[in-house]
C-alpha cells in the first residue's frame, strides 16, 4: 500500500496526476492516507542549495516536525535553518513547497513555516512562504526555478520505501 | 425553503489556477483569467428560472500578450474594454474589432489586445477602471499605485486613444493585492501585504495619500465597496472580513466655521469640505472658484483665531499624516469584524450590487460563504450560507452577478486553484427573496 501511493506521486508531480483523484466524491472514494514518514521521505533528499548535503543530513528537516492530519487534510512542515540568520531560508523553505506542491494531492493544505525560535526574520520568511500569490510569482521566475529545480532533482529515492517490505 | 446556494454551471477549459473574474454590467458575460495566461470570456444564458445556466466559452484572450499570470480582469463600465494585469508588469486592454466578424472566425472571436500600460516594475496584481472610465488605477509588487488616464489619440480621430500616467502613489511599504476605486470615483482603495489600508484621493491637483486605515493583523487582499459607496468590506489572510462604515462627517474642533453658509447660498459648507478630497469632488468650476474665494475669506476674516496654523493648512489641503488621521475627514471605522467563520486566507470578497446587502467570500479553505445584516439597520452581519467544498482547493474569487433573477435569486461566479469556474445561485430567504423580486 505504501509503495502504491508512493508511486502515484513518484513522477516528479504533474498536477494533473493528483488532479483526477481530487475530483472524485470523498464519500464514494476514500483516498489512502499520508503519514508523517512519507512526507519526510519526499523532503529527506532535498539538496541544500549551499552545501553538499541533504535537508536530512543538516537536521534542516526532521521527522518530528512534519505533522499530517489525515481528517482536516492539512501537512504542516516546520524546518530548522542550520544558523539563525541564514540566508537561504526563504529558498530552502520555496523548496520544500514546491516539493510538496508536486508531490502532494491538491486536497491537502500544506504550511511550511520555519520551526519555532530558530530563525531571525522568522515571521517574515512565514509569511512569505505562505502567500501563495508571491510563491507563484517567484515560480515564474526563470533563474529561481531552475535554482530550485536543482535542488529537488533526484530527490525521490523510492529504494528506501521499499525497504519497508 | 430557506435561504441556500446551489451549482448552476461548472465552465471548464483554463488549464491552471483561476485567480480572477468580472461580469460584464449586463450580467451577460463573465470574464476570468487564469495562471495559463489567458482571459476567457463565457455568455451566460439564464433562463432567470431555477435549474442549470448555460455558459459556453465564447472567446479566448490570449495570443502572445502576457507571458506569465494573468491576475486579474476587469470590463470597462460600458462593457467595451476588458482591463488584464499580469504578473509580467503590465496591464492589457481588449477591445472587440466589429469589422473583425467578417474575419475567419478565430478563437478570440474578434478581441484584440489594443494597447499595454506599463510601467511596474514587476508583477501587476489588480487593475480596474474608474467609474468615468477615463482612469484605470493598478497595484503591484513593487509596492506602487499607478493611475493612468486616458489621452484622445494624437490626431487621429477615432483611432484608439492612449494612455497616460498621471500619478504614482507610493506609501505601502510592501505589495499591494488590490484596488477599488470609490463607487462615484471620488478616492480610490488600496490593500497591501503589509496589513493596511490606504485611501488615497486628490489633495489639491495632485494625488496623495489621504489615510492609513489599519486593523487586519495580515496580508489585506481584497476589498469590495457596497452599491452606494458608504460601506466596504475588507478581507484578509487574519482570516476575518471587516465592514468598514462612513461616519457622518465630523466637526474638526475649535475653530471650525460655525454657521458659514456656500457662497452661493445654497447651503451651509460643513467644515470636512475643507478637506482635499471632497474638494476634488466639486466638478463645477464655478463652484470651486465660489470655494476658493470662500478659503480665502475664511484665511483673511480669522487670522488670529485658534489654531490659525491649522486653518491654514486646512485651507491649502496640506496636511501632515497624523493630523489627517486626527482629523479623521472621511470617517471610515470598522464597524464589524466577521471572526471565526473561515478557517484559512481569504482571498477575495465581493458585496451584491443590488443594494440588498449580501457579501460572498473566497477563502483558502476551499468554501464559499454568503453573509447579510442580521437586520436592515444592524451592523452585525451573520452567516447566511455555506458551501463548503465549493471547490476542491483554494477558492480565490467571487464575484456577484450585477442584476437579480427574475425568481429574485442571485447568480455569482468563483474560480478556484483547480482551474475551474462555478456558478452558484443563491436563494434568499423566502420571505426576503419573494419581497425582493416584488419590489422590482
Amino acid at each position: 500500500n505504501e509503495a502504491s501511493s508512493g508511486q502515484g506521486s513518484a513522477d516528479d508531480g504533474h498536477r494533473a496526476t493528483t488532479v483526477g483523484s481530487v475530483s472524485g466524491d470523498s464519500s464514494t472514494a476514500p483516498y489512502d492516507d499520508f503519514d508523517d514518514e512519507e512526507v519526510f521521505e519526499l523532503l529527506r533528499h532535498l539538496n541544500d542549495p549551499e552545501h553538499p548535503h541533504t535537508l536530512e543530513q543538516l537536521r534542516v528537516v526532521q521527522m518530528d516536525h512534519i505533522k499530517v492530519d489525515n481528517d482536516e487534510q492539512h501537512i504542516s512542515v516546520q524546518f530548522t535553518p542550520t544558523i539563525p540568520h541564514c540566508s537561504q531560508a526563504m529558498l530552502i523553505g520555496l523548496m520544500l513547497r514546491v516539493k510538496l506542491l508536486r508531490c502532494v494531492p491538491d486536497r491537502f493544505k500544506v504550511d511550511v513555516s520555519i520551526f519555532p525560535g530558530s530563525h531571525n526574520t522568522e515571521d517574515a520568511i512565514n509569511k512569505q512562504l505562505n502567500d501563495k500569490e508571491r510563491v507563484a510569482a517567484a515560480l515564474e521566475n526563470p533563474a529561481l526555478l531552475s535554482v530550485i529545480n536543482k535542488g529537488t532533482a533526484h530527490t525521490d529515492q523510492w529504494e528506501s520505501v521499499l525497504a519497508h517490505f | 425553503m430557506s435561504e441556500h446556494l446551489e451549482k448552476v454551471a461548472t465552465l471548464t477549459g483554463h488549464t491552471d489556477r483561476v485567480w480572477g473574474c468580472d461580469w460584464r454590467h449586463d450580467g451577460c458575460v463573465l470574464a476570468t483569467c487564469s495562471a495559463d495566461k489567458t482571459v476567457r470570456l463565457w455568455n451566460i444564458d439564464s433562463s432567470g428560472k431555477a435549474g442549470p445556466v448555460r455558459a459556453p466559452c465564447a472567446a479566448v484572450l490570449n495570443s502572445d500578450t502576457h507571458d506569465r499570470t494573468i491576475r486579474t480582469v476587469q470590463f470597462s463600465l460600458d462593457g467595451s474594454t476588458i482591463a488584464a494585469a499580469s504578473f509580467d508588469g503590465r496591464t492589457s486592454l481588449w477591445r472587440r474589432e466589429e469589422q473583425d466578424l467578417d474575419a475567419a472566425p478565430d478563437e478570440a472571436a474578434g478581441w484584440r489586445c489594443m494597447t499595454k500600460l506599463e510601467g511596474h516594475e514587476n508583477e501587476v496584481k489588480c487593475a480596474v477602471w474608474s467609474p468615468s472610465g477615463e482612469s484605470i488605477a493598478t497595484c503591484g509588487r513593487d509596492k506602487t499605485v499607478w493611475l493612468y488616464e486616458r489621452v484622445e489619440g494624437e490626431g487621429q480621430g477615432g483611432k484608439e486613444p492612449s494612455w497616460e500616467c498621471a500619478a504614482i502613489l507610493t506609501g505601502h511599504t510592501q505589495d499591494v493585492k488590490c484596488v477599488r476605486w470609490h463607487p462615484e470615483g471620488e478616492f480610490l482603495l488600496s490593500a497591501s501585504y503589509d496589513d493596511t489600508i490606504k485611501m488615497w484621493g486628490k489633495v489639491t491637483d495632485d494625488w496623495g495619500l489621504l489615510h492609513t486605515l489599519r486593523g487586519h493583523t495580515s496580508t489585506v487582499w481584497g476589498i469590495a465597496f457596497n452599491h452606494d459607496g458608504s460601506h466596504f468590506a475588507s478581507c484578509s489572510d487574519d482570516r476575518t472580513v471587516r465592514i468598514w462604515t462612513r461616519l457622518p462627517p465630523r466637526r474638526p474642533p475649535a475653530a471650525a466655521p460655525q454657521q458659514q453658509t456656500l457662497p452661493d447660498g445654497k447651503g451651509k459648507l460643513p467644515p470636512w469640505y475643507l478637506s482635499g478630497v471632497f474638494r476634488s469632488a466639486v466638478t463645477s468650476s464655478s463652484h470651486t472658484e465660489q470655494l476658493d474665494q470662500y478659503l480665502q475669506q475664511q484665511q483673511q476674516q480669522q487670522p488670529s483665531e485658534q489654531e490659525p496654523q491649522e486653518q491654514q493648512e486646512q485651507a491649502n489641503g496640506v496636511l501632515g499624516e497624523e493630523e489627517r488621521v486626527e482629523m479623521d475627514v472621511s470617517g471610515w471605522r470598522c464597524s464589524c469584524t466577521l471572526q471565526g467563520y473561515h478557517g484559512r486566507t481569504i482571498y477575495c470578497v465581493d458585496w451584491s450590487k443590488q443594494g440588498d446587502d449580501c457579501i460572498a467570500t473566497a477563502c483558502g479553505d476551499n468554501a464559499l460563504r454568503v453573509f447579510k445584516k442580521a437586520s436592515p439597520d444592524a451592523t452585525e452581519w451573520t452567516l447566511s450560507c455555506m458551501q463548503p467544498d465549493a471547490h476542491g482547493t483554494d477558492v480565490n474569487t467571487v464575484m456577484w452577478r450585477p442584476h437579480r433573477e427574475e425568481d429574485g435569486s442571485l447568480l455569482l461566479a468563483t474560480g478556484g486553484d483547480d482551474g475551474m469556474v462555478h456558478l452558484w445561485r443563491y436563494v434568499p430567504a423566502a420571505d426576503a427573496g419573494t419581497a425582493a423580486a416584488a419590489t422590482e
